[in-house]
């Protein structure tokens, strides 16, 4: 289960539209509070767009 | 011409019924391939990945090459370049009605190398038979504990061997890898078949491996257990791959997969090369159907009874899945799997088209004419905008003239609906290029555009030439490879 958390969240999608906006982040932002209010609000986003995406594929391909 | 008029009518009055049978072949088609969508979504997010392996296992690792002077070398150079104790590991090639100096490039680059002079049998099969009978009368095939088979165009990345350990080391008997492209860029044929078989990674190989099924073997960069080859190789079709695949799913193997191991592989930049694989392709597709989709489909409901060639009776750690109710469905739904992909789905819907849609409804079209049919008519996306933006009806009183035009109609609607899969399938490559953004080539957004607006070609492609396979005297005919490409050019594009 780690292995497949890990995935998630370091290949695929993630390598754009995780990774680098979280190095993004950790770059640009000097406060180190908020940088980890921002991380992790980003971590809850990004679950939630790409459980969202999943299910959305999911349903779109068994309609077709 | 009386009865002439009476057999249209008749088969037009078989319409309504037709129409019925027609919803249930298609509804049951449906239905075979609903887990399609829960692969594709696993894909997207997950792999399965092997643990550092304990032991390092000694590997044959076999090649046939004919005429490949040009590539040869490279490839045992990226062999010889791998992170792996080269005692554990040895190359033969076997150089197949070479008429040029492959097996001289072979030898000196330090291949074992067996040159074979048979001009009637021809496939890579015959070639692989050949190697391994070879290998067992000189070096004994259990020597090796296992096989890996590449062909001579291939590039390997230095740590493919270790990491095809790792998931042997695992237990895996027959293990596929991820088939990167040299010559992506090259043109939009190529990039047809790079992101072919990325897709084939993406959906098929990574759900798959997550759940323990059988993945099917793509010709090159696999490895299997020397118990497959024990009695000799078997595989002399068109498309020896399919074979071995159908062959291993029905003994009960299962085909995993290591993403971590990455090969290069050369695609065909050239029309009538590309035209003339594909039929091959298409034509090995409908032999293994016939030769194996019947042992497939007993598996599914007798298990493993039915197989067609046993490699070994004796060995039983067939599958890594130990509880045997599990194992058992896993290998009925493997066989149902791999029977759904061997089907070729397209030729029956194409007979169904002709049959239920073409001929019967322009029959139907004689004697009922055509009452208020709207010119975009369908189910998919396309005909539905087209429909909301444009209004148009046909009507036309019954005869032969309403009988051309239901002819006509229906053919449109076909093109209609074909024109929408071909936008449809442009998001396939739109993703391909967002979610492997790490691992393809680096190239300009331009070229992107351009591969995104061709990809779709590779499946229509496919669809026809298995029309024409049906009726087309096939011949295995070799697929030149020019590219001068090395692993350490492809690492430092990577490193770009």
């Amino acid at each position: 289960m780690k292995d497949y958390i890990y995935q998630f969240y370091n290949e695929g999608f993630a390598t754009t539209f995780y990774i680098k906006p979280t190095n993004f982040i950790n770059k640009k932002l000097k406060n180190k509070r908020l940088k980890k209010i921002i991380l992790v609000i980003y971590k809850i986003l990004y679950t939630i767009v790409m459980i969202s995406i999943g299910i959305i594929v999911l349903i779109t391909k068994l309609k077709i | 011409m009386d009865v002439i008029n009476s057999i249209i009518k008749a088969i037009g009055s078989f319409y309504s019924t037709g129409n019925k049978i027609n919803s249930i072949i298609g509804t049951i088609f449906a239905i075979a391939v609903l887990y399609k969508p829960i692969y594709f979504v696993l894909g997207m997010f997950f792999t399965r990945k092997f643990k550092p392996a304990k032991k390092k296992h000694k590997y044959g690792i076999v090649i046939a090459a004919r005429n490949e002077k040009a590539v040869i070398g490279n490839l045992i150079d990226s062999i010889n370049k791998q992170d792996y104790p080269k005692d554990l590991y040895k190359v033969f090639v076997v150089a197949d009605n070479c008429t040029d100096n492959t097996a001289e490039i072979a030898r000196k680059k330090g291949a074992i190398c067996y040159e074979r002079f048979d001009e009637e049998h021809r496939t890579k099969g015959y070639a692989l038979e050949f190697l391994f009978n070879n290998i067992d009368k000189d070096y004994g095939i259990e020597s090796y504990e296992g096989y890996f088979v590449f062909d001579a165009d291939n590039l390997l990345k230095s740590n493919y061997i270790s990491k095809m350990n790792d998931a042997f080391d695992s237990g895996e008997k027959i293990i596929t890898s991820y088939r990167n492209t040299k010559n992506f860029d090259e043109n939009w044929i190529a990039s047809t078949y790079a992101l072919h078989w990325i897709r084939s990674s993406r959906i098929n190989h990574r759900a798959r491996s997550i759940l323990r099924l059988a993945t099917n073997i793509q010709g090159t960069g696999f490895l299997f257990s020397n118990e497959i080859v024990k009695n000799g190789w078997h595989y002399i079709s068109l498309t020896e791959d399919r074979a071995l695949t159908v062959d291993a799913v029905a003994q009960g193997y299962e085909i995993s997969y290591q993403d971590e191991a990455e090969f290069f592989d050369e695609q065909p930049v050239n029309l009538k090369i590309a035209l003339r694989q594909r039929l091959r392709w298409s034509k090995g597709h409908l032999q293994a159907f016939l030769e194996t989709g019947p042992y497939l489909f007993m598996n599914i409901f007798f298990g493993k009874k039915f197989i067609k060639t046993n490699w070994d009776k004796k060995n039983v750690n067939k599958s890594t899945v130990k509880n045997k109710y599990i194992e058992s469905i896993r290998h009925r739904f493997a066989s149902f799997d791999i029977l759904v992909q061997t089907t070729p789905l397209t030729l029956i819907n194409l007979i169904r088209w002709m049959i239920f849609s073409l001929f019967i409804y322009s029959c139907f079209t004689y004697t009922n004419g055509i009452a208020n049919v709207s010119m975009f008519s369908g189910g998919s996306y396309l005909p539905k905008m087209l429909r909301n933006l444009f209004n148009i009806r046909i009507n036309i009183n019954p005869g032969l003239y309403a009988m051309f035009i239901g002819f006509v109609i229906t053919v449109w609607f076909r093109l209609l609906y074909r024109i929408g899969v071909y936008f449809a399938n442009m998001l396939t490559a739109v993703y391909l290029f967002i979610i492997e953004e790490a691992r393809i080539k680096k190239m300009s957004l331009k070229k992107k555009i351009l591969y995104t607006l061709t990809w779709p070609t590779f499946d229509m492609i496919g669809r026809y030439t298995m029309y024409l396979a049906v009726f087309m005297n096939v011949t295995w005919k070799p697929i030149p490879h020019e590219s001068k490409v090395t692993i350490d050019d492809l690492n430092k594009v990577g490193k770009q």
